[in-house]
Formats: C-alpha cells, structure tokens, sequence
C-alpha cells in the first residue's frame, strides 16, 4: 500500500474530526475520498502530508510514518489543494522556476506543455489569478515533477465547468502513472477518474471498495406488483432508502447479485409483475449512503 | 539550496529591503551633514524620527521574510515540498543577515567614516550597534514572524502582549505596589540588556529549531511567553547576585580594598546651607568617615540596604535606603558620591543621606536603635583630563571622541556635544577657565554610571553622546561666576573624567543610636 493509514485520531479543541479512520491505497490505484461536509477528509489528507499531526493512529505514505516524512519522500508527491497557499507575488513562471531545483523528476516539457494546455499566464502573479486559475496553477505546480503519488484536497470546489473539464482531462493523462488520492464533493467528476473509494463520515471509515465493486453491487431497484405494496416487516440487508408509491416499491439495494435479489423479491412479494434493475451513479450512491448514515439507517 | 530559497525571498522582498537600506544610508548621510549642532534643529528631529522607523522597518521586513514561508501555517505550500528544514533556516538567517543587518552596518560604517572615525573604530562601532539591533529588534521580530503567520496576527499578538506588559508590570507592580527594579538607574542596568540579548538569541535558537524541524507552534509560543516573563522579571534579579556578577567583572579587581567606611559621629549632624529647601521625604544623615580613598578617586554608593534593630536584635524595619519607598525622591537623591580630592589616603568625611518611610521614622526616632548599612560601592579612578574651546570648539580627543563646543540660544550657557563610535565617558567633572588660566567656574560633575564592558546603543545611530552644559551667566542676577559672559572668549572647558575600576561592598554597623539624632536641620 502506498498510503496506509490505521486508527488515526486527530481532534481539535472537544471536536474529533478523525475517530479511528483506517484506509489503504493501493499504488497505481486512484483512491477518492469521498464523504460529507466535515466527514474529515481534508484533515485526513493534511496528516497523510505531516501539515497535522495525529493525536492516535499511524498513518504511512510511501511506507513512512507521515510524522518523519522527509525531503526525499516529498519529492515523490503532489499535493493540490484548494486551500493551498501560493507565493502570491510571483508569476507562475517565476514560482515554477523556483521549485524545478528541488525535484530531481522535474520534466521541463511536460511543464510547457500543462502551461500550454492549461491556457495559464506565466506571466502574471499568482495573487492576481482567480481561483480557478490558481487551481490551475496548484496543478501545474505538482504535475511536471512526475509524482508517485498526487494527493488532490478538493481540487474542483468552486471552479467553472470548463475550467473543470480542462482540469480533468490534464490529470487524467497522467492518472495511469501514479497513485492518485483525490478528496472531492464532485463525484461526477471523481467517477471518471476514481478506481476505488473511500466514503468516511464524521471522522470514520463507512466502507472502502473499488468502484468495479462498487457500483456492480449497488443498483436501484423498482418492484411492481399486481396490487398495492405492503412494505416487508424486516428490510432484507442492503436494501436502503424504500419508498412505496401504489403498487411500486423502489429502493437502493447495496449488495446487489441477480439471483440474491432474486430470491428475496421472491420471497417478501406476491404478484410480481416487473422488476426494473439500474446501475447507480457515484453521486446517488453517495447520497443514498450519505442520508442512510445521517437518519441512521444504515 | 537555501541560497535559492533566499533568491526567491529577495525577489519578493528586495522593493522593502531597498527601502529601508535607502533609508539607513539617507539618515547616516543626514546625521553626517547636520554635525553635531544641527543648523537646522527640525532636520536632526527628523533623522531621529527616521531612525526609529528605520529600526520598526527591521523588525517589519525580518517578519515579512518569515512569513513568507509561514510555520503555523497549514495552507503554505512549502510545508509539501521537498525542501530541509536546515536550508529554510539559513535562508531566513541569510535574508536577515545579509538585507536587513547588512544595510544598516554599512550605513552605521558611512557614518562613522563621514564624521571622521577611523575605519576600524567606525567598524567596531557599527558592529557593536548592529549585534544591538540584532539581538534587540530582529531576533524577537523573528521570533514572532516564526510563530504567526501574517503581519497582522504577528502585530495584534505584539500589541497584546505590550499592553499585558504595561498593565501587569507597570501599572500592576511598579504604580500601585510600588515594586521598584533592582538594578534600573544605576551602572548595573547593562545586565538585565545583556539578559535580553541572551534570551533573544537562546530564545531564537530554540524557537526556529523547534518550529522548523517539529513544527511545535504550542510549544514554541509558550517558550516565547515564558520567555518574555523571564525578560520582564529579570529587572528584579537580587541585587546581591547581580552585584556579585558586577565584582567578577571589575577592571581592576581589589583596587578598593583599602577603603574602609566608618561611623564618625564627630562629624556632628549635618549643616546644610542657610535658605536650603526642606528635603523631600522623610531623610536622616549618618556621618561617615571614609579612609584608603585613592588619590583623584571618585567613591560611587550603588545601593544600600538597610537593617533598624532594637537591643536585642529583633529587626525593626529592613528596606532600600537610597530610594525613598513613599514614592517621593529617588536614586540620584540618595546618592552617595566621595571624592579624594586631597592626598592619597587622606580621610573623607560625609554624611550619607538615607530615607526612610514616615512612618517607621515616626515609629523609632527616640528609641535606641542599631542601624545596618549594607553598601554596595564603586571605585572610580580619574581617566583623563580634556581641555577644549568653550565656544566654537570642533576638536578630536582620543577617549572622548570628536567634540564641539558653542554658546546656547540664551547666551548663558556652555554646551558640549561628543560622540565616538566606542563609548564615552559617563562620569565627569568640568570647570569652565578662562584664557589666562587664573580663574575658574565652579566645578560641576555628572555620573551616570553605566558599569558595562561595551557600551550598547541602538538609537538613533551607532555613534555614543555625551551632551552637557556649563552655564556662565545668571539671567536672575543672584549667582555670579567668575568666568562670565566678559570672560568666554578664549575660555577653555576642562574635563577629568572617571572609570569604574573595582566595585566592592562594605557594612555600616552604628549601635545604640536614635534616629532622631540624624535628623536634617530642617526636621524631617
């Protein structure tokens, strides 16, 4: 594992942003984290980076402890953060003349051509570009020195569309060569690039699965029967969300196999007349799994 | 690659590093151009303002450098890149080194040179200023710049803790409890300055080591608070010790051996002139008589601590008896000074003035009592002596540095202006003598003794002053001086001035007395 982290703790003041997180990533793999707001995704991330410091727990990148990482580690990864902090006086020229020396990796075309791609003005101070082009910028900063492992904090909040899309398709020429750990509200655009994910709420891990897994065992599912649906007296597990409207059930089945659900139609219902199956979008699966943990269904 | 790191820290700072070396060369060039008697009094304010914002510019840009690659900080990008914790911090030594200590040595060496110091002298003299500024102004802007990380958060938590320091210790100690400073005011005041050098820089050491390599801002900022509180009471270290440190350091060590102080009630009480005011607070005078007095010496009482016992030695008051403790009066009142003025180890007879609070004066002036005097005393031994125009002099004395000399606004007064880049005397006495040499002003003297091994100032240039005045005419007619105003062309001031060489402490131990017997003429 290329990140590693196991009953980490971190609190601040009597809030406990993280109560016990464990994850894994796999090298090679693109990991999101996803989760709500104040799940304790960033403070996940700023410990992986050695910006915090656990309280409990230990927490491994590039197989050392985050608390001893040291030059050497750092010139491996990436870090893009919409809160990150760039030199504000220097042009992005300047600024990308500055860190150059410090990464043996660094490729000078490749730099060129993300300035190119990107459309970013080298030429014009940092603290005079808006954010999305900051963002841009942040990107160009991490991606020419060739990281292992690119660790993305929100990379997408608050930018345009386009801006987006140009983002997008700038780290996904490059996803296959590294380890991408991307924290994000944007699921749509995590799924595109996202091989497993991590759904952490309130400083806890809820589950961790590839997204082939994931998105294979989770599917809405619509029953309509011949009469009017009396919902079972015990929800089969998985099955999340149950919403009866006349004689149609729909629901978001977590552990979906064919013949499972199947079976437990079968079992709980009379007069079947149809079962309707869909695949489930990142960002319904989220949602679903997101209000499940909040009203505490789950 | 710290060097690359202190590359990008000048580009982004070198319009403020600029500006304030421009401003450093600008006031050593004024400096220079106005002399020593400005012709122009509002342009020598102006340099002395421009100085003071020239040190809060240091302080400004030492944090601004550290802020540009901010500790406590957790959106910095440096804190993401491979960069040493050892590189950043000789690149921030290096920055304060070389764009905000450099400037102001070279301008301090300019000026030196332009007033017409040797290049070594103007060196050292720049030097010593500059580890001043270092030690008084950069290294705790550093300090705060490494544990904050804006401008605005490093000047609120500098204003919070001034405005703590002005509540707790000098409203809270020194105005209602009248808690006074063991050494302030006296020659002893240089060590609580050398504390605060040595916490500035064992304080940074720590500080940067611990914020750049753990990146401890809890820690550090409590380093920083504890070690602010250690700075403030420094300034009420014992004065025992603080004394005992002075004695090691003495230049000439067992010089004032021989000196022996003695009760002399022989002397009788004392006689103040007739029509001399009644004294503030409540004063007795014990008459001493002081033998082994070195030819030319100068006798100096630092501090004396005073015990009252009754007969059978309980203790009735103890306290400092050169300030007054009621709040009126003050150390130059108390003072006591002794000049050998006649033949080496003639005696000396003098009477000590000691205050004591009203009420314990009122409590024991009639019973007997036994009266301890621990005196804490500095031998002064002349230097040299000076001789230069009382009016228009422009000379250059070797110790006392380049002076001038000119006759007031008023037209009734002498006054002397000297500076040197090393130090100048701080004890002196002067008589102003006329051309024939037959006739001479009454001799006048100041001390205001600083006991250090190297004079440290910061303010406002690297060069030390002595100013002073002499007067010759009185406007109101009741004091005439031989030397008057007929007599000031061609007069010469003449200058002897006094070292400290051994410092030294004696008991006074007077049994079965009465205060009472000590009152001044005028009661007390």
């Amino acid at each position: 594992m290329i990140v590693r982290t196991d009953d980490l703790h971190k609190a601040f003041n009597r809030h406990e942003a993280l109560r016990g997180l464990s994850i894994a990533v796999e090298e090679g793999s693109a990991y999101a984290l996803i989760g709500p707001n104040g799940a304790g995704k960033t403070t996940t991330l700023r410990v992986l980076m050695n910006i915090l410091k656990p309280e409990r727990g230990s927490a491994t990148v590039l197989g050392v402890d985050s608390r001893r990482l040291t030059a050497a580690e750092f010139s491996q990864i990436g870090y893009v953060s919409e809160n990150q902090e760039l030199p504000a006086r220097l042009t992005v020229r300047q600024y990308l003349e500055y860190l150059r020396p410090f990464y043996a990796s660094w490729d000078r075309k490749l730099e060129d051509s993300i300035l190119e791609e990107l459309r970013l003005p080298p030429d014009i101070r940092i603290g005079n570009l808006s954010h999305g082009m900051r963002m841009k910028a942040a990107l160009a900063c991490a991606l020419p020195l060739k990281p292992r492992l690119l660790v993305l904090d929100e990379p997408f909040s608050g930018l345009d569309a386009l801006v987006r899309d140009e983002f997008m398709e700038r780290l996904l020429q490059q996803a296959g060569e590294m380890t991408i750990l991307i924290s994000s509200h944007e699921l749509a655009e995590i799924e595109h690039v996202a091989t497993h994910v991590g759904f952490i709420d309130q400083g806890r891990l809820l589950f961790q699965d590839s997204m082939v897994e994931l998105t294979g065992r989770v599917r809405e599912v619509r029953v309509t029967l011949e009469g009017k649906v009396v919902p079972p007296a015990a929800v089969p597990d998985g099955w999340l969300q149950l919403a009866v409207a006349g004689n149609v059930l729909s629901f978001v089945d977590t552990r979906f196999s064919e013949e499972r659900l199947s079976q437990s139609v079968a079992t709980h219902f009379k007069g079947i007349r149809n079962v309707d199956v869909r695949p489930v979008a990142l960002r319904s699966i989220f949602t679903t799994l997101a209000r499940t943990t909040r009203d505490g269904e789950g | 690659m710290a060097w690359h790191i202190l590359k990008k820290d000048a580009r982004l700072l070198w319009l403020a590093a600029a500006a304030l070396a421009f401003t450093h060369i600008a006031i050593a060039i004024l400096r220079s151009w106005l002399g020593l008697f400005p012709h122009t009094p509002q342009l020598g304010v102006l340099a002395d303002v421009l100085s003071i914002i020239a040190l809060i510019g240091v302080a400004i840009l030492t944090l601004a450098a550290m802020h540009q690659d901010a500790v406590p900080d957790l959106r910095q990008d440096w804190l993401i890149r491979p960069i040493k914790p050892l590189d950043m911090i000789l690149a921030k030594l290096c920055f304060v080194l070389l764009l905000v200590q450099a400037p102001l040595f070279i301008a301090d060496l300019v000026e030196g040179l332009l007033q017409g110091f040797s290049f070594p002298a103007a060196t050292m003299g720049a030097a010593a200023r500059n580890l001043t500024v270092l030690c008084l102004f950069t290294l705790p802007a550093l300090l705060f710049g490494v544990v904050t990380h804006s401008l605005t958060q490093a000047f609120a938590v500098a204003a919070a803790a001034l405005i703590l320091y002005l509540a707790v210790f000098l409203v809270g100690t020194v105005m209602l409890f009248g808690v006074r400073t063991s050494v302030g005011g006296t020659g002893l005041a240089w060590l609580v300055e050398a504390f605060w050098a040595g916490a500035a820089i064992i304080g940074t050491a720590m500080v940067i080591g611990l914020q750049f390599f753990r990146r401890a801002t809890t820690l550090s900022r409590a380093l920083i608070f504890a070690g602010g509180g250690a700075v403030i009471l420094s300034a009420f270290v014992p004065w025992h010790l603080a004394f005992a440190l002075q004695e090691t350091l003495a230049k000439e060590p067992g010089a004032a051996r021989p000196v022996d102080l003695s009760f002399y009630p022989q002397l009788g009480p004392v006689a103040l002139p007739a029509g001399s005011a009644a004294p503030r607070g409540t004063v007795v005078y014990v008459p001493l008589r002081v033998r082994g007095l070195p030819r030319a010496a100068l006798l100096l009482l630092d501090r004396a601590n005073l015990r009252i016992t009754d007969r059978s030695g309980r203790t009735l008051y103890e306290g400092r008896s050169n300030l007054s403790v009621d709040g009126v009066g003050s150390i130059l009142d108390a003072r006591l000074e002794v000049r050998q003025q006649g033949n080496a180890d003639s005696p000396v007879y003098i009477h000590q003035r000691i205050f004591l609070p009203a009420d314990v004066y009122a409590r024991l002036r009639d019973q007997p009592i036994t009266l301890e005097v621990d005196e804490s005393l500095t031998l002064f031994r002349s230097q040299a002596k000076y001789s230069l125009p009382a009016a228009g002099g422009d000379v250059r004395l070797a110790g006392l540095g380049r002076c001038a000399s000119r006759i007031d606004a008023d037209g009734d007064d002498v006054l002397i202006h000297c500076e040197d880049p090393m130090r100048v005397p701080t004890c002196f006495t002067a008589e102003l003598e006329d051309s024939s040499g037959s006739l001479r002003n009454p001799e006048r003297e100041f001390c205001d003794p600083d006991y250090s091994p190297v004079q440290a100032a910061f303010w406002p240039d690297t060069l030390h002053h002595l100013h002073w005045g002499a007067p010759f005419f009185d406007r109101a007619g009741l004091v005439h001086y031989p030397v008057d105003g007929s007599r000031i062309d061609g007069a010469r001031l003449l200058l002897q001035t006094y070292e400290p060489r051994d410092h030294f402490t004696r008991r006074l131990t007077v049994h079965d007395v009465r205060l009472a017997d000590f009152a001044s003429p005028h009661g007390t």
